[in-house]
């Protein structure tokens, strides 16, 4: 990304200069902006907190390189070239670690760069508020014409009216109210985590066989352990971020997965899998006696639609 | 649930902590798919979050033969919509039970028909793995089923807590499947009935049918775990792929046990919330 000068003289480290402007003037004028509900900012109150501004954090990234799409079987290696440090045929091979078969390496480090830029410019636009996090966070990913992807996090900056600050801001995709109802129970959103993985796997006589139209009933027993292998490594990769970032526990949003088949060669055709797992670390900090919330049998008196 | 507002300087406990925090320091760490209000409620129902838990299973469904004018359950695809069913379910409890779980809950059993190949489908089955601080009281005092396996509750963390409070106790997911399907109607019958407003007694008894299987066969399972009755129970209808005359009709719910001879829960407090929602 560097290398790259904008006409306004910006070459990507940092915000960019206007955001660094709009920043500023909401720092100096004491403007609040928010981007919560009644509800939210309800819930906000009753937590301790106070709206500080609306912050975002984006960048429109070219992910033009996928990487080899191949499986890493060789017909003339005797298809298992494992004693090659390769996969063994019909083995899920990940793709997402750096070793000599990691075909989608960049589109994996791409896109892990894509998030952490649009959310770690979005944490520098709520240090600059003064902030100590940033609740009800929408992280997005859209694909633009080509091969542009944008990454935006967009979310409300708040403000401890206590004296302790955090070191850097937490962020949370939870709304206002359900940060309102954790710090009640004692826990707090430390940061969005996120794991993902991607593999591919060589389609077989295995998987052939299972998809011809008189196979009958039958799992498709190599697409399962493929899905299966993206599913588990994403989920590792997620308690593993979440470990790294010295949190108690997380509560997971979102469990995004798909399949598509990949052209390897001449008339022949692999399937990849990948997994995106997003969700939110939290940390206790009521220690001693276990503390619970208070939950009260309600009936509404409203029609429910 | 209720919150208390938080005296000015609460949040401070909280902050402190944050900055305390230590990258890497050993915990003990926990995910759940849960959202706050179900995780609250689960802790307050006397259950820790171990972990998620899934299991799935890419199916290949195969072709079925047969007559296309009569009523009739198609079995192969029956099965198959069981069996592919019964794996994802199978493995993720096999999960749970590696965790050492009392049981899962807020599962959710989804089908996703993939674009690349044709009769493929992808069974999937996902929830929290959940442990309880103590066991039940009464018989046996355990929380797990009949089988020693772990129990499993599509019901939220909601429905959850009050199933709870009221002195019963998940045993396990009960399903029954039927995909049927409805004869096509005899051009004279179809002819004799054009501008009349009748009754097609062999729809409505196709449709009978169908669904008098699917809740059988519910039913069986439950009687199999030795439960009291089944709550939440949804009766589903899909066609999938199949076209109009091909259906599957579905029917899931929660087995449950009584934990005592009382079933009575706090009297509800009414309130007149200040939204439209």
């Amino acid at each position: 990304m560097t290398g790259n000068v904008t006409v306004d003289g910006w070459d990507g480290r940092g915000l960019p200069p206007v955001a660094r402007a709009r920043v500023e003037r909401a720092a100096a004028n004491g403007v609040r902006t928010s981007l919560l509900s009644a509800d939210g900012l309800a819930g906000l109150e009753v937590a301790g907190f106070d709206a500080v501004g609306e912050v975002l954090g984006t960048t429109v990234m070219q992910i033009g390189w996928r990487g080899w799409g191949g499986c890493g079987w060789q017909p003339g290696w005797g298809g298992g070239s494992s004693f090659l440090g390769g996969p063994r045929a019909g083995e899920p091979t990940s793709m997402t670690r750096a070793t000599r078969w990691s075909g989608y390496e960049p589109y994996a480090k791409a896109i892990r760069h894509g998030r952490d830029t649009a959310l770690g410019r979005m944490r520098q636009e709520a240090a600059a508020l003064g902030a100590d996090g940033v609740v009800g966070v929408r992280l997005t990913e859209e694909r633009m014409e080509g091969q542009k992807h944008e990454f935006m996090a967009l979310g409300t900056a708040v403000r401890s009216r206590g004296r302790q600050r955090p070191e850097r801001p937490f962020t949370t995709d939870l709304a206002a109210q359900d940060l309102a109802k954790l710090l009640g129970a004692g826990w707090v959103p430390a940061g969005i985590i996120y794991g993902l993985s991607i593999a591919v796997r060589h389609d077989d006589w295995r998987t052939n066989t299972a998809l011809s139209p008189f196979a009958g009933n039958i799992e498709v027993a190599g697409y399962t352990e493929l899905i299966t292998h993206v599913r588990a490594a994403a989920r590792k990769d997620f308690a593993a971020q979440v470990a790294a970032l010295g949190a108690d526990a997380a509560l997971m949003s979102g469990l995004r997965s798909r399949m598509w088949k990949v052209e390897a060669g001449e008339n022949h055709t692999d399937h990849a899998a990948e997994c995106i797992v997003t969700g939110n670390a939290i940390v206790k900090f009521k220690t001693g006696r276990e503390s619970t919330p208070s939950s009260l049998t309600i009936l509404p008196l409203r029609s429910i639609r | 649930m209720t919150v208390q507002t938080q005296p000015s300087g609460v949040p401070d406990d909280a902050m402190r902590r944050l900055a305390q925090m230590r990258p890497g320091q050993p915990t003990s760490l926990f995910t759940s798919d849960l959202s706050v209000n179900e995780f609250l409620l689960v802790r307050e129902a006397g259950f820790r979050p171990l972990g998620l838990v899934l299991g799935s299973s890419i199916y290949h469904v195969g072709i079925q033969f047969g007559r296309w004018s009569q009523n009739r359950e198609l079995d192969q695809l029956s099965q198959a919509m069981y069996h592919a069913r019964e794996l994802a379910m199978t493995r993720m409890e096999a999960e749970a039970d590696a965790l050492g779980a009392d049981g899962i809950v807020g599962v959710r059993l989804d089908i996703e028909f993939k674009e690349f190949g044709s009769e493929l489908a992808e069974f999937i089955a996902i929830g929290t793995a959940v442990k309880a601080d103590a066991p039940p009281d009464g018989d046996g005092g355990t929380w797990r089923n009949r089988h020693n396996q772990p129990f499993t509750s599509d019901l939220s963390g909601q429905d959850f807590w009050t199933l709870i409070q009221a002195g019963y106790a998940p045993l396990g997911m009960t399903m029954g499947t039927c995909v049927y399907h409805i004869a096509h109607q005899r051009f004279w019958q179809a002819m004799g009935n054009i501008g009349q407003n009748v009754e097609i007694p062999q729809y409505t008894e196709a449709l009978y049918d169908a669904r008098e299987l699917a809740m059988s066969r519910m039913q069986a399972e439950a009687e199999q775990l030795g439960a009291e009755g089944i709550v939440g129970v949804q009766m589903l209808s899909n066609s999938h792929r199949w076209g109009g005359h091909t259906t599957e009709f579905f029917a899931i719910g929660t087995a449950v046990r009584p934990l005592r001879a009382d079933h009575v829960i706090a009297k509800p407090q009414l309130v007149l919330p200040l939204t439209d929602r």
